[in-house]
Formats: C-alpha cells, structure tokens, sequence
C-alpha cells in the first residue's frame, strides 16, 4: 500500500500548509480508492492490479492536485488568517482576562489583614491590583492617604503631611496623634511635649494639646493602683497614689489651661472623610472593607489620657483641700461640666462617647464626696444628679440593647452586618438587613468566577507546554484543527452558558437559592452551589473539546486512545446530579449536620476525583507517545476553547456580577457609604446620643 | 459514446448539484450514478470530482459531514444547502435555454 500513500501524498501535495484540510482530504481520496480498489479485485483482478486500474481512472497525480489545491486556496487563506488572528489576539486577551481575575487578589489580601495584621495593606499607594485598578493618584493624595512612605517610622510619616501643609489644623492633629499613639513610650516624655507645644502654636484655641500634654504628665506624676476586689464581678476601685508632685501640678495647670479653651477637636473624622474622598466612592465589598478598614486603622490614643485626665482632677482638688487651698480646689471641680463638653463635641465614634459617658459616671462617683469636704453638701447631691443626666442617654442605650432580640439579624443579616451591628440599639428587619446580604454572596461569586478563570487559565498554560512539547521535542506531525463555529458556540454553550445561565435562574429564585438567609444559615449549601460551577464549567469545556478532537482525529484517520473510565465518568456525572439535587432543595430552617456533612462530602469526592481525572489527563498530555499527533491536536484544541471559556466569563458575567454589588451596595442603608463611622447606622447612633448628652449638658448649664 | 472531458467541465456542477438534491451522497457514490445512468458516457476522470465538490462547498452550495458507512469506514456525505437548492434550479434552467439554443442551431 505504499504506492497508494505515496499517490495520496502527491494528490494532496498543493494542501501542505494546511494539515488538517490535507488529512481531510487525503482521508476522502483514500476512502474513494479503497472502495474502487475492491470492488476491482472483486472482478478479479490482483491487488496491484486493481491499485493501477484506480489511480488510473483518478487522473493525472498534478492535474488533480492543482485542482484541489485552487478548490481549496480560499478556505486555507482564511483558515490561516484565523489563526494569525487568534494567536495575535486570543493570547493577549486571557492574559488581560487573568490580569482582572487576579484583581480579585485585593479581596485575599483581606486575610493578610486578619490574620497577620498587616498595616502595608494600607498602603493604597502600593497595591497592584487595587479594587480601583485604573485609580492613579497624584504625589499629593498618595501623602495624604500614606504619609511620607519612604520614612521609616510611622510616625515620621504622619508627620510628613503635616511639614508639607504646616497652617493644616487636621494633620497637625494627626501628627501628634500619631506620635503619642506609635512613638511616645514614656521615655522621650520631654520632646514629645515639645513637639505638642510647638504644634499647639498653630491653633491656640484648641485644648486638644493641653489634654495630651496633662494626660503624659500625669502618666509620670502619679499611680493608680488597682484595689483587690472581693467580686470578681465588683466594680474595680483605685487608690491614687502620688509619685512627683510637681509633675501634677504641672499637668493639672495644662488640664486647666485647656478646659479654658473655645473647643476641643482632634479632626480624626475631618482626615478620614478627607481621605476616603481622595479614594472615591467604592461600589464594591472589597472597596467598602478596604474603607472600613480605613476607618479601623484610625487611631484614637488621646481618649486614654482624657480619661485620665478625669480621674486625677478629684484627686488634685482633693489634695489642694487638705492643703486648704480651698477656692483653687473649687477652680478645678467647676471644671467638669466644660470638659465632658469638650470631649463630647469631639465624639465621632461609638467608643469616644463611651468614654465621655466614662467620664461622666467617674464624675458622679467622686466629685460629691470633694464638694463635701468643701461643706457643699447641696452642690456635691447637685453634681451627683446633673452627672447622672449626662451618663442617662448611654444607660438608656444599654438597657436598650438587652431587649433586642437577635433572630432576624442572625439568620438573615451578612456576615458583616453580624460583626458590625450587635452594639446596635435597634432591631433590623429583613429588608434593611438584605443587600448587603446579596452584596456578600455577588461578592463570593465573583471570588469563584476568579477561580474557575484561574482554573481554565491554568488548563491553557498545560495545553500549551503538551503543544509545544509534541511539536518540538517529540517532533510528531503537526495537527492543527480548526473547530467550526458550530463546535465553539456548543462547547461554550454547554460549558459556560447553560451552568451560568441554570444558576443565576436559580439563584432568582429564593426557594433554591437561599438567599433569603445569611452564611450562617445557608452557608455551606452556598458553598455547594459554588463548588458544583466550579466543577461544572472545567468539567464541560474539556468534555465537549475532547469530544470533538476524538470525532476529528477518527475521521481524518489519526490515531486515538480508546476511551477510557467510562464508569468513572458516569459515576461523577450521577455524583454532580445528586449534589446538584441537595443542593438546590429547599432550605431546612438550619442545616442538620448530616446534610452539611453529606454536601461538604460530595464536594470534595467529587472534586477530588475530578483532579485525579485532570491530573491524569494532563500526563497523557505529554507521556502518550503512540497518540501523539491526536494529543497534540487535542492540546491545540484545549488552548483555544479554553482561552474563549475564559472571555466568556470575563467579559460577560463579571461585569453582570460587578453590576449587581455595586447596585446592593448603593442600596444599603445601614453598612456602607459611612464617612465618618464604620458603618452608617453607626454614625446615626453616635450622632443621637451625642445629642442627647450634649442636651443635658446645655440643660445643666442653662440651670 | 463518450463525452468529451472538456464538454463534461461546464455540466459537472449541475449535474452534482441535481444528484444531491435527492439525497446526500458520497464521491464515489456520485461517480458510479453517474456512470450507471449515462451507461458510461461521460468519461470523467474520478479526481476530478473532487474539486469540484471543494468548489461547491467553498461557495456555500454543499456541505460535508463525516459518517461511518455499513461496513465501519469512515465516508465523508455531501448534502445540498438551501443556497445549493436555488442555485441548483437556477442552473438547471441556464442549461435547458442553453441546450435548446444549441439545439436549435445544430438541428433546426
């Protein structure tokens, strides 16, 4: 049959830029021949006989090559500008496509910051693939975001802020802030308050840096020592114990100075709006929880000396008593009311107005027992009430809160809303606790989607590192096959599409989709439902591609492995099918462990065996010597369906998902969009009792 | 008689295009029809066919699908599109005129 294959060679000879179509076609011409050849050596002729009698009745060897090579010409010259095109463009455009799946490696970094308390996290500045990944900022927003990142200490960061805009009150503040809360160790006691009276020049009227000084002072100045408490549940008693007395006087004439002064501010509000209004408005989770995050990385280190600053002053006035020092001592107890004040205007956050409720609560245990020695037993039961009415607006918020009951948020809030709304006064129901619910689970979708690109991208890598393998160092027949339009759009289709498209009308659909209720109660059947796309989508795309690459390889007449596993592949097929059937079944109020164990099982069988499959597969891919030109066909095949799975879910249901967030996040009424607190409602409640105190303290005062 | 080769060239692709519009067949098929219904007049040589099919393909006339045949080998069908159809009677027509015009001409 030699002479047969060297006819086909030359009757195909003019194909050869184009194997597949030579194959093709050689396949044809080789079926047209057999079949006259037999039927020749059927009228009894001898089989070269009959070979002879058919290559004669073909025609001439050139007259029929050029015929089919000019039949031909238009297919092959548009065959290879497809190829031209899809190597020049396909290529470029996964890697942008893995470029913005790796974007979601900003919500990881998440973890960086939980579980190793990373404070470059917060470095915006230098993120690579930032949730706003075309946001450039100018020298100028980088230094107000970061501080001066090139200096070594944080600090000395803040502080470089500050030495560009010297007449800025905020990040004057901020500066001594910083280094009272990352440098001040109780040893460079001196320069730290050089460094505050200097910065104190450039607003006279604010008492912020008298407070700051008075608290480092009476840090040195004295000792409060805790009392052994017979309870552990009784409230803790201190006994104040004097260390430098001059140091006291020094501190206390500061904390005079200062209750003086027009208005205490520490603008740690003012520089966060400042800075969340350089980075925008975040549509997205990671967006928000990188300004929350923000928002944590405030630092409050002043509200440690305010309360110092409370604790020692009846102490003082009690010393100066026993000094007779009378009227001073009455100076500094009429103080009170101007400081709770002070510090009350200043409240932004949740915990600045607990310590101004601190402080209203030490008022009223120790500042009677003071107008007492003084004989002002009227005033001391007058201060003891009044202190009372500043401390009643946070009482009545605590008492508040233990009737709430928790159900609705528990079962229905986000994993967000229950770590972030417990100290909530309020109960919240089901509609208000929802889009930041939905935001959530758009969020771990988009995290899945990630993953299943990853996963496709990394089956591209494979199939090209098994193409070029074959071509070069095997040096086996070069098969390129083309798949017809109908072939792609069924493999994207079954592959991408229908498990897309079946879940996000699910997902529609509260019964199957659960989203009706938070992680807590519908976590592990979410995780299930996402595990099942995962397998899914790879699963279908490398199914119908080999599929179709064995199909072709039989018809052109390459040789192909018999199909193997066939038991295997039925098993993980009733195996998703079952799972999916779990796992899009009504929801049970809480989840039995069973059913959990049951899901979580399925999953990691399944995909276990799934990686075994691939794993295996992806050896055939090099090692399966005697198919080579069908492994390198199929590998081919494999970079091209799965470059354009990859586009599908990039392009298409990214920015469906994208979409989706952003509109949950606007929706949100009680989380996000909070430039002042970590959460809106937050803000809202600080904003209610800040009023309220500061009610009763007018109240106070007008009396 | 057989028919000159050169005659054959400008009739071979109606001729295909009315065979397939029966049903789908084979190159090989095609040739033993033809042969069986002309008892061998046309003098076609068998590579031939084969661009010709490419041809009509390319232009969208035909189409092709690989199927295995009752004796387990693979044969590549050709069937005629909704394209080939029309454009099957178009030329079916172009050639009843052109017979009849010659025919007039050569035995009138």
């Amino acid at each position: 049959m030699d002479k047969l294959n060297q006819a086909l060679d030359l009757f195909t000879e003019g194909l050869r830029s184009d194997p597949e179509i030579r194959l093709d076609i050689r396949k044809e011409l080789q079926s047209h021949l057999e079949e006259k050849i037999a039927e020749e050596t059927a009228q009894g002729h001898s089989n070269e006989e009959s070979l002879e009698l058919a290559l004669k009745t073909f025609g001439s060897p050139v007259e029929v090559a050029d015929g089919l090579a000019a039949a031909n010409r238009r297919r092959m010259n548009f065959r290879a500008r497809m190829r031209l095109l899809a190597g020049a463009l396909l290529i470029p455009a996964v890697i942008i496509c893995a470029f913005l799946s790796l974007g979601m490696a900003s919500s990881f970094s998440l973890l960086d910051l939980v579980i190793c308390g990373d404070k470059e996290w917060l470095d915006l500045s230098k993120k690579t693939f930032s949730f706003d990944l075309f946001r450039r900022y100018t020298p100028e927003e980088k230094l107000i975001l970061n501080g001066d990142r090139t200096r070594k200490t944080n600090f000395e960061q803040q502080k470089a802020i500050w030495e560009k805009f010297p007449d800025n009150k905020i990040y004057a503040a901020n500066y001594i802030l910083s280094l009272i809360g990352w440098s001040y160790d109780g040893k460079n006691r001196d320069s730290t308050l050089s460094e505050i009276e200097r910065v104190s020049r450039c607003e006279p009227d604010n008492a912020l840096y008298n407070y700051l000084a008075a608290g480092i002072l009476l840090k040195d100045a004295c000792n409060q020592i805790e009392l052994p408490r017979a309870d552990r549940k009784a409230k803790p008693q201190y006994r104040f114990e004097l260390k430098d007395r001059a140091l006291l006087d020094k501190a206390m004439h500061e904390y005079l100075a200062g209750v003086n002064k027009k208005y205490c501010c520490s603008y740690t509000t003012d520089l966060l709006k400042q800075r969340l209004q350089i980075m925008g408005e975040a549509d997205s989770l990671t967006g928000q929880l990188e300004q929350m995050a923000i928002g944590a990385g405030v630092i409050l280190p002043h509200l440690n000396y305010f309360r110092e600053s409370a604790r020692y002053m009846p102490e003082y006035a009690g010393i100066l008593i026993k000094e007779g020092k009378k009227q001073e001592a009455l100076q500094y107890l009429n103080t009170w009311q101007q400081f709770i004040r002070h510090i009350n205007t200043d409240s932004d956050y949740l915990i600045t107005v607990l310590v101004t409720d601190a402080i209203a609560r030490i008022d009223a245990e120790k500042l009677p027992l003071q107008y007492e020695k003084l004989g002002m037993t009227e005033t001391a039961k007058t201060v003891a009430t009044e202190s009372e009415s500043i401390h009643k607006p946070v009482q009545d918020w605590r008492e508040a809160r233990k009737q709430i009951t928790e159900k609705t948020r528990l079962e229905r809030g986000s994993i967000l809303a229950n770590m972030l709304l417990p100290g909530i006064d309020r109960e919240f129901t089901g509609k208000e606790l929802a889009p930041a619910r939905y935001a959530e689970y758009v969020f771990c979708q988009k995290v899945t989607l990630s993953i299943i690109n990853m996963a496709l991208i990394l089956g591209m890598i494979i199939a090209i590192g098994s193409a070029v393998y074959w071509r070069f160092r095997r040096g086996s027949r070069l098969l390129l096959l083309a798949p017809p339009p109908m072939t792609i759009l069924k493999v994207l289709g079954f592959g991408v599409a229908v498990p897309c498209v079946v879940y996000f009308a699910l997902s529609q659909i509260e019964l199957f989709s659960g989203y009706d209720f938070g992680f807590r109660i519908n976590g592990t059947r979410f995780a299930t439902q996402m595990g099942l796309l995962l397998l899914l989508i790879p699963v279908i795309v490398l199914t119908c591609t080999g599929n179709y690459v064995s199909t072709r390889c039989r018809e052109l007449g390459v040789e192909t492995p018999t199909p193997s596993g066939k038991i295997q592949k039925i098993a993980i097929i009733i195996g998703l099918i079952l799972l999916g059937i779990v796992a899009f079944t009504p929801l049970p109020k809480y989840p039995s462990p069973l059913t959990s164990t049951i899901l979580i099982a399925g999953v990691v069988i399944i995909g276990v065996m799934f990686l075994l499959k691939i794993v295996h597969w992806s050896a055939e891919l090099f090692v399966g010597r005697k198919y080579g030109t069908y492994y390198g066909a199929a590998a081919r095949v494999l970079v091209l369906t799965l470059a354009l799975a990859v586009l599908v879910l990039t392009c298409a249901f990214r920015p469906l998902l994208d979409w989706r967030e952003a509109g949950y996040i606007r929706e949100d009424k009680i989380l996000f969009g909070s430039t002042e607190s970590f959460t809106r409602i937050e803000g809202q409640v600080v904003r209610e009792l800040k009023s309220r105190i500061d009610q009763a303290i007018t109240k106070i005062r007008e009396k | 008689m057989a028919v000159n080769s050169d005659m054959m060239r400008g009739m071979a692709e109606p001729v295909i295009l009315k065979l397939l519009n029966h049903k789908k067949m084979y190159g090989y098929e095609i040739i033993k029809v033809v042969n069986e219904k002309t008892d061998n007049a046309f003098q076609w040589k068998e590579g031939t066919l084969y661009p010709c099919l490419h041809r009509l393909e390319a232009d969208g006339l035909i189409e092709s699908e690989w199927e295995i045949a009752d004796n387990g080998k693979p044969r590549k069908y050709y069937t005629l599109t909704k394209k080939g159809q029309a454009e099957m009677a178009a030329k079916v027509e172009e050639w009843s005129h052109f017979a009849q015009a010659v025919n007039t001409l050569l035995f009138a």
